[in-house]
């Protein structure tokens, strides 16, 4: 641990402090005069970025199969531990994660419990909680924000009594019951969600009734469990508590409940499950799978900043893929509905989506990079989800017709009927022309004899009766 | 060589001298473990670099289909005014069915379009009830609405289905689903022909509904999704659906009606659906342990009884509905998945620890890596050797000029494709199995040890006058 910090306090000197750091990391090759047949190397995988392999041969060989397994190991998947074949992990990066630790006592008519929870988050939980969240030597800045909250509740209840197995001299919990414990106790749980961006993991450390310690988890197969804790993807995890003797509080002779207050020594198997889930949750697992060749200085506890740097590129793979994902959506919707109204404000909104995309993949140190892409993510769904966008509700056939028939009918039958009888005269009319002719002329003369005052004078004239 | 300094000839010239003097000092040195420190360049692993190989993973698990992660249900009565007191019935009678089965209220929708229970005809103040007999109310201080009277509109509907809402909107009043949620749908009112009513003013189409499915699917806001309708010409409302993993059941056919069940004297109006209440009956028969299959549901009703003929789409749906569970979307069967051992990490003292202490030494270590740098020491390295002082003074030019030469090699080592390193061998892969396998077998016989002094010490409390076998007492 002297040495890894020694060597960090080194690399900081030649290359200072700042978010060009992150994702780099030094191996030093150190020579030592060991015994000849001792030709493996010490590989050493300090807390900090820093490597260093002990070795007394520096040949080509052994120094490129070397460097093969470090570029593989860095650049790998997450593994999957403890039998897990499916990734547990969140499928989408976010910026928020508010972590909920609950103490739920099952029973406190049977036993009080209590527990030192300054103690507990100050030395247990927020350091390893911080470490995530903060680049200590990239300038303060916060590429995640992890925020925590711890409370007690009470009266938790099993999907099923918990049989007693005599082989293993416990309460057994098999895996399948396990699956309903969610469904079956009102949790109360913190699941307060600000916005699209923020993520929920409970973790509950679960004091059964006493008469039901000591507890064993067992699994699929009915073997029992390495570890009383379990996870459930999306939602946080569960580990079990039975507390111990030395946890009890002195009470007086006829107090009816026994007391125990829990001190963060005896919350050390527990928290170290939470840090475990919250790992399996978030996809950190690197650290716990380490050839066994390379000797690990820190430990489990606190994320290295090697595999937080893993993580932050897992994280900013995930948000560019969601941007990208959310963008082309936006893009496919727009097409099928050309005449869905589009307003500036979400032109803008996606341009400057693409724009950080960009920016996030095309460079930047870590620091930079996770920014970047949360911009994007952000930018490109509310871009998405802008709520202008619904304004396309489908307009049937139907429903036009019953719209639009009362303005044009009236004028479009009426422009019809004179139509039809416009063409029924230009049918008739070249037919008979000349009868219309004739039928003119003598229209004519008729016409020629006069008014029909005329036509009496004349015909009074002539009938000499008059005298005009 | 000696140590000393051999004084070169004019002809080298003085800097060759001095450094060739340097190189023979280093040389002429006592022999102690000669530390020749080389460095690496980075593996840069930045992500504007060259992509690698390996990150695709990353694209293919988003892409991929989900686990089943987590329950959605949306139930809506969209029915206005006294008369369709059954409708508001109908959807409280889900609700309840829905939350006995396991679901909690923070993952269900709830709309009502209209407040029979505080109707002004409605005998039975802030209560609604589903039968003439055996009255259970299923309208109480435990029911979490979410939408009711003027806000159940279509244009809320649909932003609900979307996600597009108002920003002002609270997140309690959203689908806040995702890639691996199962979502059921409970639509009842008064409909027709690929058309829902909404509080009698307004009505939404088919081709709404599947465009706003198509946008869920898009946006992978669901897994699967169970479209139940209880209307007149239920069935004709998912005509238009055309996304995948959607299957859906409608209580009527094209032209027919659907219809009440039963009158109640008293309230005056009738309580429920025919649909409903034999959707109910099936559900009421199961518990969040059933294995009860979709093609058991929809093989349940009796077109006689119901007096319509229900009718289901499967054509969407992947799977045959003999295999998928009823459970599936009314209640959480989520896998859990064990969290592998970790041994505690944390070294404090059994007391309780007194306020913090600072430690001069760190830089920007917290306070819990100080503790730890000071309490976890390891046995000493390589380099536990106190460095001569003129060999910390030189050894930064000597690391400098040598990390040139070894990175000129090493870079040239990346530009070179390499072949993958080979996998694991079958008996690496079994030692690590046995490995694994011997801390479990500790762990058990921790735990019946532990077990054992605890009866023991148990049975001495109560004074068993000295029996103390090994015989559990079940309980």
């Amino acid at each position: 641990g002297d040495f890894d910090e020694a060597l960090h306090q080194r690399g900081l000197q030649h290359a200072g402090a700042g978010p060009n750091m992150a994702g780099h990391l030094r191996i030093y090759f150190l020579m030592s005069n060991r015994s000849i047949a001792d030709t493996h190397a010490k590989v050493h995988l300090g807390r900090y970025r820093t490597m260093w392999a002990e070795t007394n041969s520096l040949s080509a060989i052994h120094v490129r199969s070397f460097l093969d397994s470090v570029t593989t190991f860095f650049t790998s998947p997450p593994p999957r531990l403890g039998g897990t074949l499916e990734d547990v992990s969140l499928t989408s990066g976010f910026e928020e994660y508010h972590i909920s630790v609950t103490l739920l006592n099952a029973n406190p008519d049977s036993r009080i419990v209590d527990w030192d929870v300054e103690g507990v988050r100050h030395h247990l939980l927020q350091p390893f909680i911080d470490s995530l969240a903060v680049y200590t030597d990239a300038g303060g800045g916060r590429p995640v924000d992890m925020l925590l909250d711890t409370q007690v509740l009470y009266y938790g209840v099993f999907p099923e009594e918990p049989q007693y197995d005599t082989r293993l001299q416990a309460h057994v919990l098999k895996a399948k019951m396990m699956q309903r414990l969610l469904l079956v106790n009102d949790w109360k749980l913190n699941t307060f969600v600000n916005h699209r961006r923020s993520k929920n993991l409970n973790f509950v450390v679960y004091v059964p009734s006493d008469r039901h310690c000591p507890m064993v988890l067992l699994d699929e197969e009915e073997r029992p469990s390495a570890s009383p804790s379990f996870v459930w993807p999306e939602w946080g995890g569960v580990t079990l508590l039975c507390p111990s003797d030395d946890a009890q509080v002195r009470q007086e002779v006829n107090a009816s409940v026994p007391r125990f207050y829990l001190r963060p020594p005896d919350l050390t198997a527990s928290v170290a499950a939470i840090t475990m889930q919250l790992r399996q949750l978030l996809g950190i697992m690197w650290s716990l799978s380490i050839p066994l060749e390379w000797h690990y200085v820190g430990t489990v506890g606190a994320v290295p900043y090697w595999e937080m740097d893993l993580w932050h590129r897992q994280l900013i793979h995930k948000m560019i893929a969601q941007a990208v994902h959310t963008t082309m959506k936006l893009d496919q919707l727009l097409r099928r509905l050309p005449s869905m109204p589009l307003s500036d404000s979400i032109a803008y909104t996606m341009t400057r989506g693409v724009e950080y995309l960009s920016k996030a993949v095309h460079g930047g140190f870590y620091a930079n990079a996770i920014d970047r892409a949360q911009v994007a993510v952000k930018e490109s769904e509310n871009a998405f989800y802008h709520q202008s966008l619904l304004a396309q509700i489908y307009f049937p056939q139907e429903h036009m017709l019953a719209v639009y028939v009362p303005f044009f009918l009236p004028a479009l039958v009426t422009f019809l009927l004179g139509f039809i009888h416009v063409w029924k005269r230009s049918r008739v009319g070249p037919a008979n022309d000349e009868e219309s002719k004739k039928s003119g002329e003598e229209t004519e003369k008729e016409n020629d004899q006069g008014t029909p005052q005329e036509e009496w004078a004349s015909g009074a004239k002539e009938e000499g009766k008059m005298d005009v | 060589m000696s140590g000393a300094v051999r004084v070169c000839p004019m002809a080298h010239g003085q800097q060759y001298c001095r450094n060739h003097a340097f190189v023979s000092s280093i040389l002429s040195r006592p022999p102690v473990q000669w530390l020749w420190g080389v460095f690496l360049a980075s593996i840069c692993l930045l992500p504007g670099g060259r992509a690698h190989p390996p990150d695709e993973y990353l694209l293919r698990n988003f892409y991929a289909e989900s686990p089943h992660t987590n329950n959605w249900a949306v139930i809506a009565s969209t029915s206005k005014y006294w008369f369709n007191y059954r409708h508001s019935a109908n959807a409280l009678s889900v609700y309840h069915s829905v939350k006995r089965l396991g679901l909690p209220d923070e993952r269900i929708l709830l709309l009502l379009s209209d407040d029979m229970a505080c109707n002004a005809r409605n005998i039975y103040p802030a209560q609604i009830f589903n039968s003439p007999n055996g009255r259970i109310n299923l309208y109480g201080s435990h029911v979490e609405v979410d939408y009711r009277g003027t806000d159940v509109t279509v244009e809320n509907f649909l932003r609900l289905m979307t996600g597009r809402h108002d920003p002002n909107v609270p997140m309690s009043k959203r689908l806040l689903s995702n890639a691996g949620s199962n979502i059921l749908f409970y639509l009842t009112g008064h409909g027709g022909d690929e058309f829902l009513k909404f509080s009698d003013v307004e009505e939404i189409n088919s081709q709404d509904l599947a465009d706003a499915f198509e946008q869920m699917h898009q946006k992978r806001r669901y897994r699967e999704i169970f479209f139940i309708a209880d209307t007149c010409e239920a069935a004709t409302l998912q005509n238009a659906f055309y996304s995948p993993n959607i299957i859906a059941i409608g209580s009527s056919r094209k032209g027919e009606n659907s219809y009440s069940l039963v009158l109640d004297s008293h309230i005056g109006v009738h309580v429920i659906d025919r649909f409903t209440y034999f959707l109910l009956d099936f559900l009421e028969r199961l518990n969040q342990t059933s294995n009860a299959k979709l093609q058991d549901l929809f093989r349940s009703f009796n077109p006689q009884q119901v007096m319509s003929v229900p009718t289901h789409r499967a054509d969407l749906y992947p799977h045959p509905l003999s295999r998928v569970r009823v459970m599936d979307f009314f209640s959480e069967q989520i896998p859990l998945y064990f969290t592998p051992p970790v041994q505690p990490f944390f070294d404090l003292p059994a007391a309780a620890p007194g306020p913090p202490d600072p430690s001069p030494g760190s830089t920007e270590a917290t306070l819990y890596e100080a503790r730890r740098l000071k309490q976890h020491t390891l046995p000493p390295g390589p380099l536990a050797v106190q460095l001569p002082a003129p060999l910390q003074l030189h050894w930064p030019l000597a690391l400098g000029a040598l990390s040139i030469l070894f990175s000129a090699v090493v870079f040239s080592w990346f530009c070179v494709d390499r072949p993958p390193p080979p996998p694991p061998s079958p008996e690496e892969v079994e030692a690590m199995k046995r490995e694994q396998q011997k801390q479990v077998d500790e762990l058990v016989a921790e735990f019946k040890r532990k077990a054992k002094e605890r009866r023991k010490n148990y049975d001495s409390d109560l004074d068993l006058s000295g029996d103390s076998s090994d015989e559990d007492i079940s309980e």
